[in-house]
């Protein structure tokens, strides 16, 4: 534990790319205008109530997510919006009793139109995680994360 | 974010709120100490000690064992598990997201024409 001043788990990262057969303007906008995000966010099943959404620099996000036996309020802030090419917010989950988040992700997003259809991908970088005992549990999965970028480039290359 | 481990980390963070008790968590991950050990740099009473030990206990953090009269405490890494799973579940979250937003512009674009 000699670690927590520089948590082990900052830095980690996922990228994910998709292809949607749509206008680079409409894929943006599902991200933006909160009656498109609160259909598809979130796994099967999942409802969204949206408490605050702010798309500006700085603005806020807050909504609950909830499903069969599940219900997971999350937070988040816009950082920077350039539509329909490039979208960057941070998203908070797990909030502790003390108001902290245990995880902070910033999340890139490019969107990259060629004769209809929109390249999106999305690199999450964790930049914060609280409390002394997520950066040892971090630590334990550097290998897990590379497993899932290995099975990503395989998905991506194929 | 899924159901398996939305209520376990609640307990998890709840206990983890308070400093001294993640000091003690910190001080555990060196190696299991008794009550008088932990108690020791943070100029606590024994008896406080044992109340923060109780809630990280209840929360599946450490357990003791009864085998010694000073019952050591010990750091329990099952729901540090949880956390590094619900990091899974992120990526996850965002494949099945992007799924359900592939139907919704599938479904839109319909819908316009």
């Amino acid at each position: 534990m000699a670690d927590t001043a520089k948590p082990l788990g900052a830095g980690y990262e996922v990228t994910l790319t998709r292809t949607f057969k749509a206008p680079a303007a409409l894929v943006f906008d599902c991200f933006t205008n909160p009656e498109r995000l609160a259909i598809w966010w979130g796994p099967r099943d999942c409802r969204n109530v949206i408490h605050r959404f702010e798309p500006r620099p700085g603005g806020d996000i807050s909504l609950t997510m909830s499903g069969p036996g599940f219900s997971h309020t999350m937070g988040g802030e816009f950082v920077e919006l350039d539509p329909p090419r490039r979208l960057v917010f941070l998203s908070m989950a797990f909030e502790a009793p003390d108001g902290g988040w245990a995880f902070i992700n910033r999340n890139t997003l490019t969107f990259i139109e060629q004769g209809g259809v929109t390249t999106m991908t999305l690199h999450s970088l964790v930049e914060k995680a609280e409390g002394e005992l997520v950066p040892l549990a971090l630590g334990g999965m550097r290998e897990g994360w590379s497993q899932s970028l290995d099975r990503l480039v395989a998905l991506v290359g194929a | 974010m899924t159901p398996q481990t939305a209520d376990p980390l609640s307990a998890t963070f709840a206990a983890l709120a308070d400093p001294t008790r993640r000091a003690i968590l910190a001080r555990l991950s060196l190696g299991e100490s008794s009550v008088t050990e932990l108690a020791q740099p943070f100029a606590m009473s024994g008896p406080a000690v044992t109340k923060h030990l109780k809630v990280l206990e209840r929360a599946g953090l450490i357990s003791r064992s009864r085998a010694a009269q000073w019952r050591p405490a010990k750091l329990e890494p099952a729901p540090l598990k949880a956390v590094t799973d619900w990091l899974e579940d992120y990526r996850r979250f965002w494949e099945q997201s992007f799924d359900r937003l592939d139907d919704y512009l599938a479904d839109i674009q319909k819908k316009d024409l």
